[in-house]
């Protein structure tokens, strides 16, 4: 260290920084701002302060990582004389504060308390007041009221440790923050008691909205931030420790913090991987001192939470007599068949299922290195049978320290075994009740629909016993970083990181007959390998100095990443031999048969500059500035550079002078902030060229001479486009963080406002162009919504409680498209190519619903002919294939006829408003907390009702059309059934529009921790038990299986379309530490 | 700064500037497997495998199952002859084609126009890149001419189901070029009739390793057709149009009717000396080739192991057996029974049905079934399907002739054509009758008999303006020409293409 003539108060800080020791003084004893000189190089630093401090006047002792700057040589002052005051400071437990300090208020005159938590000042006027602070507690104000003797209890204050925030390549202390950041804490994560570290994010932070796909065990989850801002994949940039990482190999437990980044500014930085937000998880790691053993285990049970009421055996019967009767057709011979069966394929077909969970981590270091290991292992049944997921989590992190290097390395491995239904739910609702499971008048004995006219379906449970699925993943990531500490306000990073991903997976079925359309006539083998990889080298260059009340933090660096992935297939099917036993699950059992093979791998690389300014005056002014230029090989060599910079002020109110010190809001920051993202996931690796793909199959080959030989075709079924370009996102924000009634309520406001330009889309071409769809950059979109944090935090006595609410209301818009009349359909929930409830125009939410609206039921063949439109003076019926007990819609426009033109806007099913509300109350040994979302403003379509309702076509139905319209039961809702539905009730209208808004208790959990004087008899550290239910109930209008759930494409938001049974579950749970 | 750190700092700058300097090379990745369209289009290899591509998408051909779950419930349905089979009945849209209560959003027709519009796609750029290949120029003629009938063919499969048309005759390689209005349907005959003209300069054989693909013959053949159908379409012009249609037809050479009618749809007689252009199937699997459906499934009745999605319609049934017991082999007219499987000694010993006999199959409902596309096989169960299916039998340019002919007036040449076609495919003695009138009854009893599965009813009907009363009389009431006669354009072009 060598300062010449800087304030004091810079080498102290410069000490802090270089040995991590902070300083206790009071200020009538150092003065921080007198002018020193220090030279020192390898030398004590409580003989470099004895030299700097005069040492008449000031005691230097070390203790608790801390430096006491004492008065020397203090006079303890005889007790009861007046103008002189002493006594003792307390933490929470009544053990002493040592180097707190006590100040006479409005003077200079104060002290700090010595080893033993004691403390005197003289010259104190009797009516004076004390302050008594101390890092980490909240400072008191003590009116002595004549007293000269005072014990003080200070109370521990968590929301004033001045955290510090990932932010991406570095940290920040959360005070200097200026972009919107939610932090989290792992305890938040770790009692969520999912296997999932994005479903335990549901709920805790404000802007994040989190979506199962569906109740599946290893179905995946979806994380939106700040609403729909691509038509691509909406899901943020993770990253674990600095890298890239799937969300969903993380093991919750294993997380000691996360960030989520949902500003432009905030995630600026990573440039075109973060349009979408970034998530930043922090793994645990060793502290210095003994070696803790963390155990958690828990076990529950899942059951369904709610599934379709299809009809039984009668109740389809009677429906499709109906259908068969009123469409004026012979009825089929199952009506009244003697060998029908009463199957209700979804029970049997569904269990409550079994979730285990173990994981062990042990942690510890020593002042120069840091190590912690853990081991999960996750373990799921589905509740349908033929679903399992067991995920194993290993993970290791090693730090140390020597000289001016830092090495930091992680390793983790995972392996994963997912195993999905071999059936769909699809077959499990339209097959026939009438259908036996089991039937010993089949060939293979199961139950079978080629009788009685019965519409063909699967028998599942033939699927479920026949079909072989093995699915495994290997997954490995390591990286390694070396820091030098180049200067005390230099730092230099490098980092290498190889993520790799093994997928195995193997299919095997021997001959048998699901169906009589499907028969499987050979066995068949077929297995498939995927290996996908992902390496990272970046380097980061930090300059971090003080100067004054000046601190500028400036970083640069480069990022430089190579994806590649290979795969192939091999598949073996016994048409012409082989198989000697149809159940060998091997490519070689089928040697003898007919072999195919396919395969291929891609490269995807990507580099990045990037750099980074912060700037705080006086820590009242802050400032950032990014700039990030990401190139990628996905596009043409003249489009393939962005640039992507953000701005970011921040004005820490609070900290003025003028700002009243006693009021009740005590803190309080304003943050603005402008950015500009990139989005490149829309597109593929080698969209921009037009490729010709060879295919050896009837779909582009055909068959030529003699002796019909295969003709494979090569063709380009795409359309060149050199232009394609990066999506760019422009993310606004206006905010406040506050604190209020001494730190007990805390949180922030956001205004945010976020417009995607050039957006790419898959832009469903003509069908008459006979091209494939291409993706394009076409149009704009808007984002905008209020987010408010609140968090309320108190301890009464031997009551601790807190509340947590968040609101975030989102607010969705296109902009523009192609032209102003474009129109983006959705996937037709028939087949993919039919049926379209939602559409994408300019001026409205994306994927809305456009409909018919539905104007109750026609109650005779009058109402019918009293539904005209006069055109022209000629009275029109609008629905002329209209009978008593069809769909009534309306004519929007008037015109007779209903057309396109008459499918009208109807609502969206992206929630305006979503609210969660989070509880937790602690009494003695005893936790609880509840979990509790909501979200309002939507509707959902009810693609089930349309597939279940139809009542036109063979199917089984929901039990809901046994009110279906007749002559004697006049219904409103319920059209009548028939065949092939003439009048169309069954098109796109209002009458699958059902309001989506919902409240639901995520979860609620008790939990006890025995007593330290208890464990400690047993060895440990701390022991918890506890038990918990996960998605307790839903309260809704909604008619489905569940008001919440994600659909992969924005286009289909809210397009309920075979949603996975969702599941409650009651677990048990151990934690112990020692 | 110390030098240490100057040192780093200068390290970290070279490798950034160097990185920079890369990153070019970095960034640019090719397919590993595919050429770009700009580097294909060399040589004769890759003109033939374009052209293969061409063909891959005729009759929607272009999946195992959808092959005969388009092309039949699309063609087939509304025809007086055919009933919906009993599972059909399950598929909604399917049911909808029957009777008449579709509209433009049906899956069926949105994929036949897809289909389609992709073959035309594949056609124009064998056409446009073709062309420039340097290769033996008889045969890159050759390969542009089979495209060019295959832009016909593709075009008139489309124009013969929707009234209007969007043409699509250049290789789409910019934006502006994928919205197009509709043509009017003379614009669109003519494109027609000039691509099927320009193909007739094919050879009129190919080679035995190119066995299948177009010839002129073909081209001719469907010119004919073209011509004959335009003919009623443009009453001012008819007569010339059916004189050009009686020239093309006498333009088919080197073919002659085949007497094995049966074998022409199980398998056993493919590729026949009757057969002027064929849809190629087989079932060599060997490198991973897929070039086969499920067909037989499909047109199986319920009773035999099938599907059952299509049946012969009791009209049907009743214009088979029409002329009686009057063969000269003492039973129904022989196509009765290539085309029918029903109660009748023929089926009762022999077992001509998978190796069994009508009794074994059908216990209580003793109705009559298809037959015809079913394969040759012992069990229905023993494979998928791989056989051909005749699209153009020279049968049938010579009814067309005839029915040409007689709408010339020259009836009197048009018996003989019909007469040849009765003895050599039903055994069946000479029509009576010479009139107008005689001839005219006499074309559509033959062209029912000749053609069931086949799909030229409902054509024909249009044609001739009996759609109505011939599907009335058969109990369908739903059919109205305005709006049946031709399909709605599908839902899903109106939605994308900006020009509608």
């Amino acid at each position: 260290m060598n300062l010449q003539k800087v304030k004091l108060e810079n080498v102290l800080s410069s000490i802090t920084k270089q040995t991590g020791l902070t300083f206790v003084y009071s200020q009538p004893v150092i003065n921080p701002n007198q002018i020193v000189s220090v030279n020192a190089k390898n030398e004590e630093v409580a003989s470099v302060l004895k030299r700097i401090l005069d040492h008449n006047k000031v005691e230097v002792e070390i203790a608790n990582k801390k430096i006491y700057l004492k008065p020397k040589n203090q006079p303890i002052q005889p007790k009861g004389k007046s103008g002189i005051i002493s006594g003792k400071v307390l933490d929470g437990k009544g053990e002493a504060i040592i180097g707190a300090s006590i100040l006479v208020k409005g003077t200079t005159n104060g002290t700090i308390t010595d080893l033993d938590g004691n403390f005197s000042l003289t010259d104190v006027s009797s009516n004076a007041d004390l302050i008594v602070s101390y890092i980490g507690f909240k400072s008191q104000n003590i009116a002595l009221e004549g007293k000269n003797e005072l014990n003080v209890r200070m109370q521990e204050d968590t929301q004033l440790i001045d955290e510090v925030v990932v932010v991406g390549y570095g940290t920040l202390k959360k005070s200097d923050v200026t972009g919107a950041i939610s932090s989290v804490k792992g305890s938040d994560i770790t009692n969520r008691l999912q296997s999932n570290p994005a479903e335990a994010l549901a709920g805790q932070v404000s802007g994040v909205n989190i979506m199962r796909q569906g109740g599946n065990a290893g179905s995946g989850v979806d994380i939106k931030i700040r609403g729909v801002s691509t038509f691509a994949n909406n899901e943020p940039y993770c990253l674990v420790d600095g890298f890239p990482m799937d969300i969903n190999n993380v093991n919750p437990t294993d997380i000691a913090s996360m960030e989520v980044l949902k500003d432009g500014a905030a995630a600026a930085i990573y440039g075109s991987r973060a349009a979408n937000g970034v998530i930043l998880i922090t793994t645990k790691n060793g502290k210095k001192g003994d070696v803790v053993v963390d155990f958690n285990a828990y076990v529950g049970i899942s059951a369904v939470t709610n599934s379709l009421d299809m009809l039984d055996a009668d109740g389809y019967q009677k429906v499709h007599t109906q259908m068969y009767q009123n469409a004026g057709k012979p009825l089929p011979s199952y009506i009244g068949a003697s060998d029908n069966a009463n199957t209700d394929w979804f029970d049997l077909m569904s269990r409550n299922a079994l979730t285990q969970n173990y994981s062990v981590g042990v942690r510890g270091g020593s002042d120069n290195s840091k190590y912690s290991i853990s081991f999960t292992r996750s373990d799921e049944e589905g509740i349908m049978l033929g679903n399992k997921y067991v995920q194993d989590n290993a993970r290791a992190r090693y730090s140390f320290t020597k000289k001016i290097f830092t090495v930091d390395a992680n390793l983790g491995l995972q392996f994963v075994d997912n195993q999905q239904p071999q059936y769909t739910l699809k077959e499990i609702y339209a097959v026939s009740p009438l259908v036996p499971v089991y039937d010993s008048t089949q060939e293979e004995g199961y139950g079978l629909t080629n009788k009685n006219d019965l519409p063909a379906n699967h028998n599942v449970m033939a699927d479920y016993d026949n079909i072989k699925v093995k699915n495994k993943d290997y997954i490995m990531s390591a990286n390694v970083g070396l820091g030098i500490k180049l200067a005390p306000w230099l730092n230099f990073k490098s980092t290498y990181g190889y993520r790799g991903s093994f997928n195995k997976n193997s299919y095997h079925t021997p001959s048998y007959t699901p169906s009589i359309q499907d028969k499987v006539l050979y066995p068949e083998n077929s297995e498939t390998n995927i290996y996908w990889q992902e390496q990272i080298q970046e380097n980061v260059l930090t300059f971090n100095k003080e100067l004054g009340r000046h601190d500028v933090t400036v970083m640069l660096g480069n990022s430089i990443n190579a994806t590649t992935s290979d795969w192939h297939t091999v598949a073996v099917n016994g048409s012409t031999g082989g198989f000697l036993d149809p159940d060998s699950e091997t490519i070689d059992a089928g040697i003898g048969g007919s072999f195919s093979g396919e395969g291929s791998n891609y490269e995807y690389n990507r580099a990045s500059f990037f750099g980074r300014v912060n700037y705080s005056f006086d820590h009242k002014y802050l400032l950032q500035v990014t700039a990030r230029r990401d190139g990628s090989s996905k596009f043409g060599s003249a489009r393939r550079w962005g640039f992507f910079p953000s701005v970011a002020i921040g004005w820490a109110i609070s900290e003025e002078g003028f700002f009243p010190k006693d009021g009740l809001l005590n803190s309080l920051k304003f943050r603005a902030s402008w950015g500009r993202l990139g989005n490149e996931s829309a597109l593929g690796y080698y969209d921009f060229q037009t490729l010709v793909t060879t295919v050896n199959k009837k779909s582009q080959g055909y068959v030529q001479g003699d002796s019909k030989t295969p003709w494979p075709g090569s063709i380009s079924t795409g359309m060149a486009n050199n232009d394609l370009q990066w999506e760019t996102t422009d993310s606004k924000n206006i905010g406040f963080d506050y604190g209020l009634l001494n730190n007990r309520l805390t949180g922030s406001v956001n205004y945010y406002n976020s417009t995607t330009s050039d957006l790419l889309i898959t832009k469903v071409l003509a069908p008459s162009a006979g091209l494939d769809d291409p993706t394009l950059n076409v149009g704009k979109i808007r984002n905008s919504g209020f987010e408010i944090d609140l968090k309320w935090n108190e301890t009464k006595g031997e009551i601790t409680y807190g509340i947590g609410m968040n609101l975030s209301t989102t607010k969705n818009r296109v902009l523009e498209l192609a032209n102003q009349n474009q129109v983006l359909y959705g996937t037709g929930l028939k087949y993919g190519d039919a049926h379209f409830p939602t559409q994408t125009r300019v001026g409205k939410p994306i994927g809305a619903y456009y409909l018919y609206q539905m104007d109750g039921i026609f109650q005779s063949e009058a109402e019918v002919q009293n539904h005209f439109a006069t055109v022209d003076g000629q009275k029109v019926l609008i629905q002329p294939d209209a009978a008593a007990g069809d769909v009534r819609f309306k004519d929007m426009n008037g015109d007779g006829q209903l057309t396109e033109d008459d499918m009208v806007y109807s609502g969206s099913g992206i929630p305006t408003l979503e609210a969660n509300l989070l509880l937790n109350l602690g009494w003695k040994g005893f936790d609880f907390s509840a979990t509790i979302g909501s979200a309002w403003g939507s509707e959902i379509y009810n693609g089930t009702n349309y597939f279940y309702e139809a009542m036109s076509a063979g199917s089984n139905f929901l039990s809901s059309t046994l009110n279906a319209w007749t002559e004697s039961n006049h219904s409103n809702t319920m059209p009548r059934a028939i065949l092939s539905d003439p009048n169309g009730n069954t098109r796109e209208s209002t009458r699958y529009l059902e309001k989506a808004d919902f409240v639901k208790v995520r979860q609620i959990q008790l939990g006890y921790t025995f007593p330290k004087a208890l464990t400690q008899k047993m060895q440990l550290e701390r022991l918890r038990v506890y038990a918990s239910v996960n998605n307790l109930c839903t309260l809704t209008g909604y008619s489905g299986i569940d008001p919440e759930f994600s659909r992969k494409s924005v286009l289909d938001t809210g397009v309920d379309n075979y949603i996975f049974p969702f599941t409650r579950s009651y677990l048990f749970g151990i934690q112990l530490s020692f | 700064m110390n030098s240490v750190m100057k040192k780093i700092v200068s390290l970290f700058l070279l490798f950034a500037s160097a990185v920079f300097v890369s990153c070019d090379d970095f960034l640019t990745v090719e397919s590993p497997d595919k050429i770009t369209s700009d580097s294909f289009w060399r040589n004769a290899t890759d003109a033939e495998a374009g052209l293969a591509a061409a063909y891959s998408q005729l009759e929607c051909s272009t999946d195992t199952w959808a092959f005969a779950e388009v092309k039949w419930p699309v063609e087939a349905y509304r025809e007086d002859m055919i009933l919906i089979g009993r599972d059909a009945s399950n598929y909604e849209d399917w049911v909808k084609l029957f009777d008449f209560t579709y509209n433009d959003s049906n899956t069926q027709l949105s994929e036949y126009w897809r289909i389609h519009y992709t073959g035309l796609n594949y056609c124009n750029q064998v056409i446009a890149m073709v062309s420039g290949i340097d290769m033996d120029p008889a045969y890159r003629d050759q390969i542009v001419n089979e495209a060019t009938f295959l832009r016909g063919y593709y075009h008139m499969k489309l124009l013969l189901n929707w009234e209007k048309i969007i043409l699509r005759e250049e290789y789409i390689n910019s934006a502006n070029q994928l919205d197009i209005p509709l043509s009017e349907r003379a614009v669109c005959w003519e494109s027609v009739i000039r691509d099927l003209k320009q193909a007739t300069k094919l050879p009129a054989t190919q080679t035995s390793d190119r066995t299948g693909r177009a010839t002129s013959g073909a081209a001719w053949s469907y010119l004919g057709w073209a011509y004959l159908t335009r003919a009623y379409e443009q009453p001012a012009t008819k007569d010339a149009d059916l004189k050009a249609a009686l020239e093309a037809f006498d333009n088919v050479k080197g073919y002659s009717l085949e007497s094995n009618f049966l074998g022409m749809f199980n398998g056993t007689n493919e590729n026949s000396k009757e057969s002027v252009f064929e849809l190629q199937f087989t079932l060599d699997r060997s490198n991973g080739a897929r070039y086969y459906t499920e067909l037989h499934y499909w047109i199986a009745s319920e009773e035999i192991g099938g599907w059952d999605e299509i049946a012969p319609a009791g009209k049907l049934v009743n214009e088979l057996k029409k002329e009686g017991k009057t063969s000269l082999s003492g039973g129904y007219d022989e196509r009765c029974y290539a085309t029918l499987i029903f109660d009748d000694e023929y089926f009762m010993s022999g077992n001509k049905i998978f190796g069994q006999n009508y009794d074994d199959y059908f216990t209580t409902n003793r109705r009559a079934v298809f037959r015809k596309f079913l394969p040759d096989y012992s069990d229905i169960d023993q494979e998928e399907s791989g056989y051909n299916i005749p699209l153009m039998r020279y049968s049938n340019v010579l009814l067309m002739k005839a029915e040409a002919l007689n709408e010339l007036k020259r009836s009197s040449e048009a018996v003989s054509l019909i007469n040849e076609i009765r003895q050599v495919h039903g055994n069946m003695p000479a029509m009576s009758g010479t009139s107008y009138d005689a001839v005219k009854t006499q074309i559509e009893h033959e062209r029912v008999v000749e053609f069931p599965l086949e799909n030229f009813r409902f054509y024909d009907m249009r044609r001739w303006g009996t759609a109505k009363s011939a599907l009335e009389s058969a109990g369908r009431t739903n059919f109205d020409a305005s709006k049946h006669n031709f399909y709605p354009i599908p839902r899903t072009e109106l939605n994308s293409n900006n020009a509608l």
